[in-house]
């Protein structure tokens, strides 16, 4: 009996993971490529945290000067970086969107990178989904937000309890 | 005669170098002693040392053989406080590592308190003992103005990739590197700004790491290579597990 039956259900999804950190300038350069793909669903930007202010320490609550910290402009849309990014997961309609993205990524990334196929962004809402925005009826916003985050990042996904 | 580490390896003989202290560390660049205290971040430069006792001298200790054969340190016999300095080496071929520099510390100076934590290492001392090793230090191959970092807390970065132009990272970004390729210090160790932007010169190239560091890498020095290191590391594992600290063998 053949048992790999291709479910229909799960997404396509890939992890972009550069090899060094990249820059905010880089960032806006590559997310613009990406922009003019079409076939792309959904899109996170991931790394490590940069804040806004000191968190801790003797200098808890001084402003954060970061070069990484800064506001990138891809389309219309005007984004503030909170993250170095060092890897992009991102959803695609098909497999054949896959090549654009290594492309667009040969042409802008000064450096190595890696694409991985997999299963980076949720597709079922956990307990703490639950608990912080009830039940999430957008499906495309799963998995899209922080669940630690305080931030009002996720504003844009209104509660719905 | 001492006998630090063990193996045949480049990395087995840098190691050696910095820990064995009748061996001098190289000299690879100039910090100015006021520079290095705001970049401590303890007391303002130029102020004078605070104390937490009076000196030794005025105290009247009573007669003990030890306290004439242990002469203490210019900050003990003062009275300074107790203040610290902490490293972050990146794992990408830093010349340090958080075990390495805390014997070092051990090996090299007096009075001093290191500890060693996953990603970062501290070197407790009197005050102005700690701010001669401090100089010490920063001036020494043991420092890369790219690849190491004095953070004295939201450490984070020894273990993360580098950024495009090969600073390890750093959430408080307390070094930037200049347009002309130099790295200038800009926030002392908890992320104050400083007054005066500490320029302490340009990164190592990677060759030169390669040639200093003290971290097995496999695309380096691999541990696993080195088997005069291997063969002692198993010897001791064995003796530790099969008689603990009194090994009879």
């Amino acid at each position: 009996m053949d048992t790999n039956v291709p479910d229909t259900n799960i997404p396509v999804q890939i992890e972009l993971f550069t090899e060094r950190f990249l820059s905010p300038d880089m960032v806006e350069k590559l997310l613009t490529e990406l922009a003019k793909i079409n076939g792309i669903t959904r899109l996170i930007l991931h790394g490590p945290r940069i804040a806004s202010t000191v968190p801790t320490g003797p200098a808890k609550g001084t402003p954060n000067a970061h070069a990484g910290r800064k506001h990138i402009q891809v389309g219309q849309q005007d984004v503030e970086l909170g993250v170095q990014v060092g890897r992009i997961w991102l959803e695609l309609e098909d497999e054949d969107v896959i090549e654009q993205v290594e492309e667009a990524c040969r042409r802008t990334l000064p450096c190595g990178f890696q694409i991985n196929r997999g299963l980076f962004i949720r597709t079922r809402p956990t307990q703490t989904d639950y608990a912080k925005w009830g039940v999430i009826r957008d499906t495309k916003a799963l998995g899209m937000t922080d669940p630690k985050s305080k931030s009002q990042i996720c504003s844009i996904y209104p509660r719905e309890r | 005669m001492p006998q630090f580490v063990p193996g045949t390896s480049k990395v087995a003989a840098n190691r050696r170098r910095q820990l064995d202290p009748t061996k001098t560390l190289d000299k690879v660049r100039d910090v100015s002693d006021d520079d290095v205290v705001a970049i401590l971040g303890h007391r303002t430069p130029g102020a004078a040392y605070p104390s937490t006792h009076p000196p030794l001298a005025e105290m009247g200790e009573p007669e003990d053989p030890m306290r004439e054969l242990v002469k203490p340190t210019d900050g003990a016999a003062a009275g300074d406080r107790i203040r610290y300095i902490q490293f972050t080496d990146s794992m990408y071929f830093a010349p340090a590592v958080p075990y390495v520099r805390s014997w070092m510390a051990a090996t090299r100076f007096r009075g001093v308190d290191p500890g060693t934590l996953s990603g970062r290492q501290i070197i407790e001392a009197r005050e102005r003992d700690l701010d001669k090793i401090s100089k010490t230090l920063l001036e020494s191959e043991m420092f890369d103005t790219a690849r190491s970092g004095v953070r004295g807390c939201t450490v984070h970065g020894h273990s993360l990739r580098l950024d495009t132009n090969g600073m390890m990272f750093d959430m408080l970004q307390r070094s930037v590197m200049n347009p002309d390729g130099s790295v200038s210090i800009v926030k002392d160790q908890v992320g104050r700004p400083l007054d005066k932007a500490v320029n302490v010169g340009k990164p190592m190239s990677d060759e030169e790491l390669k040639s200093r560091t003290t971290i097995y890498r496999v695309d380096g020095d691999a541990a696993r290579a080195d088997q005069e290191m291997v063969k002692y590391i198993q010897r001791i594992h064995t003796l530790r597990s099969m008689w603990g600290f009194k090994p009879i063998a």
